[in-house]
């Protein structure tokens, strides 16, 4: 195919899994090439994606690996096209080097991660402990992706959409931070009709390989290696990050400004952190609730802002304690910080996050 | 009379000065793919996808698109170029570590698809770039960094991969030739083997190979003398010359 | 002259193969060094150049042009 056909896929709404529903974003957002390879928990993203590529004239791959995976969304994204991959934990610690790839190069892309718990091989289920592999680098050298958690299945359509245009925007790879849950649940999404093409072209692809007809060459490289060079293109790269940071920042909150104590958490952990809330509120006890949505750029603004006048702030993980050390980065000891996770797919209970506040409370 | 230039620089190839070692076969090899790109007139849709290895900065050579890969990914990043824009003319040019150790999986599978390209394999038995250490295509007996007393299988360091014949094996290859520039002769079939490689991309047969034997003075310890010599009287004992498939 | 070389000579890394392969033994390296410091390929003016272009194969550089005199019927002129 040599540019993104009109696309013509129905809306309304339908009960679709996470999985399906990022499959269906994706193609709605304007991507015209896929390349994955099968990982539990997010096989049905890759399946999904196989007829959406079809029905939409777009290049589906499944590569021979992750890591070859990456690097045809690297040569799809060189030429212009809007391009994704996804993958479940180990398969997203083989792309690493990829994306750094793609982030030294300046090459747009969506990175689907389907969380599963780990380390190594770990298992299937459920669990957050990518967190610092996706906000503090994962791969090599001095770079950011954007990260977006969703917490819902409509929420997990949105963000994806919402991906390619800022992948396209600020020519940086974007991640989609799911988990288990997302992927494997139902819920209803509102499928809108398609009109994706317009957005996709609104954003400058000159630097593209598309054939040196009537101009310069182009080039796609990360390596610099004239001196001063790569400092140079370093703080270029900064500078990007610091206009995300100051642009991008996502969040949500409820019920802050009558809050004793704050929840903190994201995804998943939301919910139940959300359930718990609820049924403490029910019992008295004032909990206000923040979710973060870019995980990098953090709203370390605007949850030091909602935490500040609170006894207590908490923050559930379904890992060790990844995002919490941001939380503490953001508060800056103004607020005492607990945390309670679980780890290895194991998930808290509404009941055993109540427990857990009520026993520190005291 | 009139004088008129017989041989000159192809318009794809950079009025530059190259990095590359005095007697380097990549010299030879970055002029005969511009001459076959400007023959053909392709210039204006060719994207190059250039590896890892002394010539990861051929961009720099080259008057058309070109990207880098990560080493031992170009089959992968030019198979997504090539399956996104199919009009293009897309090739890999790859050194020995880059397509046939770290990147052989990528190889083995685009070839397996039949995937459109073109791929220009630099075989000079030793890992160049990063100052000489055993490549997959070192010979039995080559001392390199890492087999500093010389290679052997006994050792567990395995036999040199005749990459041209193992792709050949695969239906979808449609073409596998091993050529050198080890001298004027030689250069001469190499072209036209580049060539074939890319008018089969034209009439959009499926995968094709060359194999190119290329001399590596600085890091075999040779004079370029010595190693145009060893390319034809030692490489090719292992490598044999001609058209596999 | 039937034909002759146009050599960069700033340009040549001094390898020698041009120098090996031509067919006449028109090619030499001189004794004093180019702006790169090496010796540097240069024409023989004791032999003819014929135009076969072998040396332009082998130049790993592209520092060689070779240019031919053709008659009228464009045909190179050829001794």
């Amino acid at each position: 195919m040599e540019k993104n056909t009109k696309n013509k896929f129905s809306g309304g709404k339908k009960l679709i899994t996470g999985n399906r529903a990022m499959a269906e974003a994706a193609v709605r957002a304007g991507c015209r090439f896929y390349a994955g390879y099968p990982i539990t928990p997010q096989n049905e993203l890759t399946a999904s994606m196989a007829k959406l590529m079809n029905d939409s004239g777009g290049t589906f791959i499944q590569a021979e690996s992750e890591v070859a995976a990456i690097n045809m969304v690297f040569g799809a994204s060189a030429t212009g096209f809007r391009a994704m991959t996804s993958s479940s934990s180990p398969g997203i610690s083989l792309k690493q080097e990829g994306i750094s790839y793609m982030a030294g190069a300046e090459l747009p892309a969506v990175i689907i991660n389907v969380m599963r718990a780990g380390p190594g091989l770990g298992n299937i289920t459920p669990a957050q402990s990518d967190y610092f592999q996706a906000t503090k680098g994962g791969g090599h050298g001095d770079y950011r992706l954007i990260v977006l958690a969703p917490s819902g299945v409509s929420e997990a359509y949105e963000l994806t959409r919402l991906g390619f245009d800022l992948a396209d925007q600020y020519r940086n790879p974007v991640m989609i931070l799911a988990d288990a849950y997302l992927g494997q649940m139902a819920e209803p999404v509102q499928l809108d009709f398609a009109d994706e093409e317009n957005k996709a072209e609104k954003y400058d692809k000159s630097w593209a390989l598309t054939g040196a007809k009537n101009r310069k060459p182009n080039i796609i490289r990360s390596l610099l290696l004239e001196e001063g060079a790569l400092e140079k293109h370093n703080a270029v790269l900064q500078n990007k990050f610091r206009e995300i940071e100051k642009k991008e920042k996502r969040f949500e909150e409820k019920k802050v400004s009558s809050a004793e104590i704050l929840f903190v958490a994201y995804g998943s952990s939301f919910r139940l952190a959300e359930e718990a809330a609820l049924a403490l509120r029910g019992q008295g006890q004032k909990v206000g609730l923040f979710r973060p949505v870019t995980l990098w750029p953090f709203p370390d603004k605007a949850l030091y802002n909602a935490a500040q006048g609170k006894k207590a702030v908490f923050v559930f993980e379904l890992s060790s304690g990844q995002m919490v050390e941001d939380v503490k980065l953001s508060l800056n000891g103004t607020v005492p910080v607990h945390f309670f996770g679980r780890t290895g797919g194991g998930v808290f209970s509404v009941q055993e996050l109540m427990d857990f506040v009520k026993k520190t409370i005291k | 009379m009139k004088e008129t230039v017989k041989f000159k620089r192809p318009e794809s190839l950079c009025d530059l000065q190259t990095h590359y070692c005095p007697g380097c076969g990549h010299g030879i090899v970055h002029r005969l793919v511009a001459e076959v790109i400007d023959e053909l007139d392709l210039r204006e849709k060719t994207i190059g996808v250039a590896p890892v290895g002394c010539s990861v900065v051929a961009y720099k050579y080259w008057n058309f698109d070109v990207t880098e890969a990560a080493h031992g990914r170009a089959l992968a990043v030019a198979t997504a170029i090539k399956r996104c824009r199919p009009k293009m003319n897309v090739f890999t040019y790859q050194g020995d570590g880059d397509l046939a150790s770290i990147g052989l999986a990528e190889t083995v599978h685009a070839a397996n698809r039949g995937e459109k390209l073109t791929c220009i394999f630099i075989n000079n038995a030793i890992y160049g770039m990063t100052g000489g250490q055993m490549a997959p295509t070192t010979v039995i007996g080559q001392k390199t960094a890492t087999t500093p007393w010389g290679r052997d299988p006994a050792r567990g360091e395995g036999m040199p991969l005749k990459v041209s014949e193992m792709l050949a094996g695969l239906d979808q290859v449609v073409y596998a030739e091993r050529v050198a520039v080890f001298d004027p002769a030689q250069v001469i079939k190499t072209k036209k083997a580049i060539k074939q490689a890319f008018v089969n991309q034209l009439e959009n047969k499926g995968f094709s190979l060359v194999e190119v034997l290329s001399q590596c003075p600085t890091v075999w310890g040779m004079s370029p003398e010595q190693a145009v010599n060893w390319v034809k009287q030692e490489m090719t004992k292992t490598f044999p010359l001609g058209r596999i498939k | 002259m039937m034909a002759r070389l146009n050599i960069n000579k700033d340009r040549c890394k001094g390898c020698g193969l041009c120098v090996l392969y031509c067919p006449v033994k028109h090619l030499e390296m001189s004794e004093n060094l180019n702006s790169r410091g090496v010796p540097f390929a240069r024409e023989n003016k004791g032999t003819a150049c014929t135009g076969c272009g072998l040396c332009f194969q082998i130049c790993p550089d592209c520092c060689i042009e070779v240019i031919v005199e053709e008659n009228e019927s464009g045909k190179e002129h050829k001794k």
